[in-house]
C-alpha cells in the first residue's frame, strides 16, 4: 500500500482510487489491439533484413518471390524513394545504395498469408559488399572516422537540433552557463569520473504493428497501435509530401509502449506495399527477434563528469560530457540526448555548469525514447557520481544532497527560476523516513551476504512546448464523450482523464466516455509521452469543458431570460442564481435545438504559458519546462560476496507528481516503473558484437519475471503545480530513473565497491571486489 | 497436409480442417477468430498465448493444432461461465492488475488452472506459479494480491 502525505480536498472524483474503465474489455479479451486486426483483403507484409551493419547494396533479386503463388507485391529500395525520420529525415523507407545498421530493411514482401510472406522472403537473392563497420560511438566522434551517414546537411532536419555535416554528430547539444573553468578553481575538490549505460530493449509485449491501406485519391490510412498518432500525421505527410488532411491514423488497443512506439517503425514499409497493391491493407507486425534488432532501444551512453565541490559538499561546478549511441538512423536520437542534457547536473544549485550532450550514428542498432528521454542515463550518472564525492568526503549521502538541492526559487541548468511545485527536499525526507520507519527486513539466511542501502534524487523535464486540443462533446440528453488523442497504452490516462472531466462538469463519472484516437475525427495531440498527458490535456480538458459550460449559460440564459452573470453551471444544469429554477443540459439542448436536439461540443486547446525554445549555443530559457517532476528512490539490497549476487529486497519511492489525479494508477506506474527499472540495473542488456545483437529474444534477454520483483513502497509528495489541472503534473518516466543508482549506491553500501556501468551483473561485482582485495594487500604491503 | 480434427472450444465441439503444420495459436486466432489470446513472442517464452487443454496451460504458438484431435480447448473467451466474469476476472479489475492488458489473457487462464489445482496458495507459491508469464506494466504485485483474493476467497 502507498502511503501519502495529505488529503486530498473533498473532490469526487479526483484524487480518488477509481478503477480503469477498459479493464473488463482486457480481462474478457475484448479490448483489440493493433495485433488482433484483420481488415477485408487484408496483405501481410514481410521484410528481408541485412545481416551486415554497414555495406554496400550490389544488386537485389526479387523475381522468385514475385513469382510465388500468393504473392502480391515483392519490392527494393529502388521501388520506394521516400525518405523518413522525426528529427532528421534520413532514413529509406527500404534500404537503398547501402545498409546502416544489421535488420535494416533491404527488400519487402506483401502476399496473401503470414506463412507465403515467410517463404517469399527466402526466395529473394541479394548481393553485399561489406564495408567497415563503425561500432565504437567515441571513435565514430573523431575527426577523419568514416562516415554513417555522407548525406547529413542534406537531410530535412528540425531546428531544434545541431548536425555537423561531414562528420556522425547528429546533435550536439550544449548548456554554458556561468564559469565552470572559475568554478573548478574555487572548488576545494575536483573530481571527474566516467559512467556508462547499456543498450536496453522497452519490450512492450505487444510488438509493433502497422497497417496501411491506400484510397484511389492517394490518401494514406493507417492502423496503429502507436503512443503518437499524430506524430505519424507529421512524419508520414513529410515524407510522401503530402497534405497531413490526406493521412489518417486509426489508433487500436496499445500492449504497452513506454517509448517505443512514438515513432514510424514498421509503417514506411507497409506503407510502401500498400502502393503497389491496388488499395489492399498491407499489415505489418514485427516478430520479437525484430524488435530487438530494428526497432529502438534505449541509447547506450558513455558519461564523463566533471564535478568542483567544497569540502562541506556543496557543488561548485560541473562539466559533462554525454555521448549518446544512436545507430544508423537518427529516430529520435537528437531530442533524446538533447532532454538528457537538460537534466543533467541534477535537481542540484549549481552556478557553473558547462555540458555537451551528443547524439552519434554508428553501424549499431538505433537507439530510440525510452522512458524518460535521456534522463535516466544522465540520473545514473550524477546519483552515483554524487555518493563518490560523499564517500571521498565523508559526507553523509543524505546530508549532501539536502546541501545542494532545489528549493523555489533556485534555478535550473538551463537558466529556469523554479517557481512553483519544487518538492524535491520533501521527496527525500519521505523517502528516508519511510525506509527506516517500513517494518525490518528478516535476517538474510546466507552468511556470505552483505546488506546496504542507497538512495537516488532526480528531477525530470518534459519536452516544450508541446501542445494538446481537445473536445468534449455533449450529446442531446447530456451525456459526454471526450475527443481526444491522447493513447491508453496501460499507464491509466482514459480513467485519469475522465475524472478530471467528471469532477470540472459536476457529471457521474460514468457519463464521461473516452475512445481510441483516429486522427480524422480526434484534434492534435503532440504525443503520448514525456509523462505530459495529465498536464497537458488534462488542461485541454478543464478549457473545454469551460466552453462547453459556458455555452450551456450562453443558451439557457436566453432560454430564461436572463442575464448571463445570473447564470450558474452546477451539476449538468444551468442555475438561474438566487431563484429556485434551472434547466437540465437535455433542456437546454432541446429549447435551441428542438425535440431532436444537437450535440454541443467544448473546445480547449493548451500549451504551456511562458515557454521558451532555449538559446542553442547557450542551452539558457526562461522556461525549457513545463513542469518539473521530483523523485527520490531507496533501496535496500543485499549482495552476496561469493557469487557477486546483487538481491534487491525493497525499494521505497517517494515521487512529486503534482496532485495525485488516481492514486491507484499512479501507484501501480511506479510498481511498474520500478520493476522495469530493475531489469535494466541488474540483468537486461542487448549485447551487440560488431554490430550484431547477440541475443535477440526472451530467451536469452531476460525481462523481470514475477520472482524478481522487491517489495515496492510508493510515496507521494503532492506539491501542487500552479498551472496543472488540479495541480498535477506527470509521474510516468521518474518511475525508473533513480532505480539504477539507487541500486548501485546500496551496493556502495554494501560492500564498498562502485560499479560505474550498468548492468550491475555478478561478473562485474566480482571483479570489483577482486580489485577492492588486491588495492588493499598492496596498501597493506606498502604500509 | 490436410485433416479434420474434433476440437471442443469454449465449450463448443467443432469439426474443424487444419494443416498438419498449423500450431494451436494460428486455429484459433486466425480460423477461430478468437482475437483474445494474444502472441508475445511466437518462442514459447512470454506466456501471453497461454490456453487451456485439458483444463492445463498450454502455449498455443509452440502447440501444434493437430494434437489437438479429441482435446477440450479454453480460452480466454470461455473463462467466464454463464456470463458472468470469472471471480479471477473480477479480482483484476478491482486489484488494477491490468494496465495494458496484453498479458493479462494467458495469466488469467494460468492461474485459473493453478487454483484448480492448488485452493489454498501462499503467497510465494503464486510468485513461483506465475513465473512462465511475463508482464512488462505492472510489476506483478497487483497480480498476486489478486489471486490471492481469490483463493482466500
Amino acid at each position: 500500500m502507498g502511503v501519502t502525505n495529505k488529503q486530498a480536498p473533498s473532490f469526487k472524483y479526483v484524487g480518488k482510487p477509481i478503477k480503469r474503465g477498459e479493464a473488463v474489455d482486457k480481462v474478457k479479451g475484448q479490448w483489440v489491439y493493433g495485433t488482433d486486426l484483420v481488415l477485408p483483403g487484408m496483405l501481410y507484409a514481410k521484410a528481408l533484413r541485412s545481416p551486415y551493419p554497414h555495406a554496400r547494396i550490389v544488386s537485389i533479386d526479387v523475381s522468385r518471390a514475385r513469382g510465388l503463388v500468393g504473392v502480391r507485391a515483392a519490392i527494393t529500395g529502388k521501388d520506394v524513394d521516400y525518405m523518413f525520420g522525426s528529427a532528421i529525415q534520413d532514413e529509406p523507407f527500404i534500404a537503398r545504395d547501402k545498409v546502416r545498421y544489421a535488420g535494416e530493411p533491404v527488400a519487402a514482401v506483401a502476399a496473401i498469408s503470414e506463412e507465403i510472406a515467410r517463404e517469399a522472403i527466402d526466395l529473394i537473392d541479394v548481393e553485399y559488399e561489406e564495408l567497415p563497420g563503425i561500432f565504437d560511438p567515441l571513435e565514430a566522434m573523431k575527426e577523419g572516422s568514416a562516415l554513417v551517414h555522407e548525406d547529413l546537411g542534406l537531410y530535412a532536419t528540425e531546428p531544434t537540433y545541431t548536425t555537423y555535416p561531414g562528420t556522425n554528430i547528429c546533435n550536439h547539444t550544449k548548456i554554458r552557463r556561468g564559469d565552470v573553468e572559475q568554478g573548478f578553481r574555487e572548488a576545494d575538490e575536483v573530481y571527474e569520473d566516467v559512467y556508462t549505460t547499456q543498450y536496453v530493449q522497452h519490450c512492450p509485449l505487444e510488438t509493433h504493428v502497422g497497417i496501411a491501406q491506400i484510397g484511389s485519391d492517394g490518401a494514406v490510412t493507417m492502423w496503429s497501435n502507436s503512443q503518437a498518432p499524430y506524430n505519424f500525421v507529421r512524419d508520414m505527410g513529410n515524407a510522401l509530401g503530402l497534405p497531413y488532411n490526406m493521412i489518417r491514423v486509426i489508433s487500436t488497443g496499445v500492449g504497452g509502449g513506454f517509448g517505443s512506439k512514438i515513432y514510424l517503425r514498421p509503417e514506411p514499409l507497409a506503407v510502401a506495399l500498400a502502393k503497389v497493391t491496388d488499395g489492399k491493407p498491407v499489415k505489418h507486425a514485427f516478430t520479437r527477434e525484430e524488435e530487438f534488432t530494428s526497432c529502438v532501444l534505449k541509447h547506450p551512453t558513455n558519461l564523463t563528469f566533471k564535478t568542483g565541490v567544497k569540502r562541506d559538499g556543496t557543488l561548485v561546478a560541473r562539466k559533462i560530457t554525454a555521448i549518446f549511441n544512436t545507430g544508423g538512423y537518427a529516430d529520435t536520437g537528437p531530442l533524446v540526448a538533447r532532454n538528457g542534457a537538460f537534466s543533467g547536473t541534477g535537481p542540484y544549485r549549481l552556478d557553473n555548469i558547462w555540458v555537451d550532450s551528443y547524439c552519434v550514428y554508428t553501424n549499431n542498432p538505433q537507439g530510440g525514447a525510452f522512458r524518460g528521454y535521456g534522463v535516466p542515463q544522465l540520473t545514473w550518472a550524477h546519483e552515483s557520481q554524487m555518493d563518490d564525492i560523499a564517500r571521498r568526503l565523508g559526507i553523509d549521502p543524505v546530508e549532501i544532497r539536502m546541501r545542494n538541492l532545489f528549493e523555489l526559487g533556485d534555478s535550473t541548468c538551463t537558466g529556469e527560476v523554479l517557481r512553483t511545485s519544487v518538492g524535491v527536499k520533501e521527496t527525500l525526507r519521505r523517502a528516508v523516513e519511510v525506509s527506516e520507519q517500513a517494518k525490518p527486513l528478516p535476517a538474510p539466511d546466507n552468511p556470505n551476504v552483505v546488506r546496504g542501502r542507497g538512495l537516488a534524487t532526480m528531477h525530470k523535464l518534459t519536452y516544450t512546448p508541446t501542445t494538446s486540443t481537445a473536445i468534449v462533446k455533449m450529446h442531446q440528453d447530456g451525456s459526454v464523450n471526450i475527443l481526444s488523442s491522447t493513447l491508453e497504452m496501460g499507464q491509466g490516462i482514459y480513467t485519469a482523464l475522465r475524472q478530471m472531466v467528471a469532477e470540472r462538469l459536476e457529471l457521474p463519472l460514468e457519463h464521461i466516455r473516452i475512445s481510441p484516437p483516429d486522427t480524422d475525427y480526434t484534434p492534435y495531440d503532440q504525443t503520448t509521452s514525456g509523462s505530459r498527458s495529465v498536464f497537458h490535456m488534462g488542461n485541454a480538458l478543464m478549457l473545454a469543458s469551460g466552453h462547453l459550460i459556458e455555452q450551456l449559460r450562453e443558451l439557457a440564459a436566453k432560454l430564461l431570460d436572463c442575464p448571463l452573470d445570473e447564470t450558474e453551471y452546477r451539476e449538468g444544469a444551468v442555475w438561474r442564481k438566487e431563484a429556485n429554477e434551472y434547466l437540465s443540459a437535455r433542456a437546454i439542448i432541446a429549447g435551441r435545438f428542438g425535440p431532436r436536439g444537437s450535440t454541443i461540443q467544448g473546445q480547449g486547446t493548451f500549451t504551456p504559458p511562458g515557454a521558451q525554445a532555449p538559446d542553442k549555443e547557450t542551452g539558457q530559457s526562461p522556461k525549457v519546462s513545463a513542469f518539473w517532476m521530483y523523485a527520490t528512490q531507496v533501496a535496500d539490497v543485499e549482495v552476496d560476496v561469493e557469487t557477486g549476487q546483487v538481491k534487491v529486497l525493497r525499494v521505497v519511492a517517494a515521487h512529486d507528481a503534482g496532485r495525485i489525479i488516481n492514486p491507484d494508477g499512479a501507484e501501480a506506474q511506479i510498481e511498474g516503473g520500478v520493476v522495469q527499472g530493475l531489469g535494466a540495473t541488474l540483468h537486461e542488456e542487448m549485447i551487440v558484437k560488431d554490430g550484431i545483437a547477440l541475443n535477440p529474444s526472451f530467451a536469452e534477454y531476460k525481462i523481470p519475471a514475477s520472482m524478481d520483483v522487491p517489495e515496492i513502497i510508493p510515496v507521494f509528495v503532492e506539491t501542487e503545480h500552479d498551472e496543472g489541472p488540479y495541480g498535477a503534473k506527470g509521474l510516468g518516466e521518474p518511475v525508473l530513473a533513480p532505480v539504477s543508482p539507487a541500486i548501485a549506491n546500496a551496493v556502495l553500501d554494501a560492500v564498498g565497491v562502485r560499479i560505474s556501468s550498468l548492468p550491475i551483473t555478478p561478473e562485474k561485482v566480482l571483479r570489483a571486489l577482486a580489485e577492492k582485495q588486491r588495492a588493499a594487500a598492496s596498501q597493506e604491503a606498502g604500509t | 497436409m490436410n485433416r479434420s480434427i474434433a476440437v471442443t472450444v469454449n465449450g463448443e465441439a467443432l469439426t474443424v480442417d487444419i494443416k498438419d503444420n498449423w500450431t494451436l495459436f494460428h486455429l484459433i486466432k486466425d480460423t477461430l477468430g478468437l482475437v483474445g489470446t494474444k502472441d508475445g513472442c511466437r518462442q514459447g517464452v512470454c506466456g501471453s498465448c497461454t490456453v487451456l487443454v485439458d483444463g492445463m496451460p498450454v502455449r498455443s504458438c509452440m502447440a501444434l493444432a493437430a494434437r489437438c484431435d479429441g482435446k477440450v480447448v479454453t480460452t480466454i473467451e470461455g473463462l467466464r461461465e454463464n456470463g458472468e466474469l470469472h471471480p479471477l476476472q473480477q479480482a483484476f479489475i478491482d486489484a488494477g492488475a491490468v494496465q495494458c492488458g496484453f498479458c493479462t489473457p494467458g495469466i488469467l487462464l494460468t492461474m485459473a488452472a493453478y487454483l484448480k489445482e492448488h485452493p489454498s496458495p501462499s503467497e510465494d507459491d503464486v510468485r513461483e506459479a506465475l513465473i512462465g508469464n511475463l508482464c512488462r506494466c505492472t510489476g506483478y504485485a497487483r497480480i498476486i494480491r489478486a489471486v490471492m483474493k481469490v483463493s482466500a476467497a
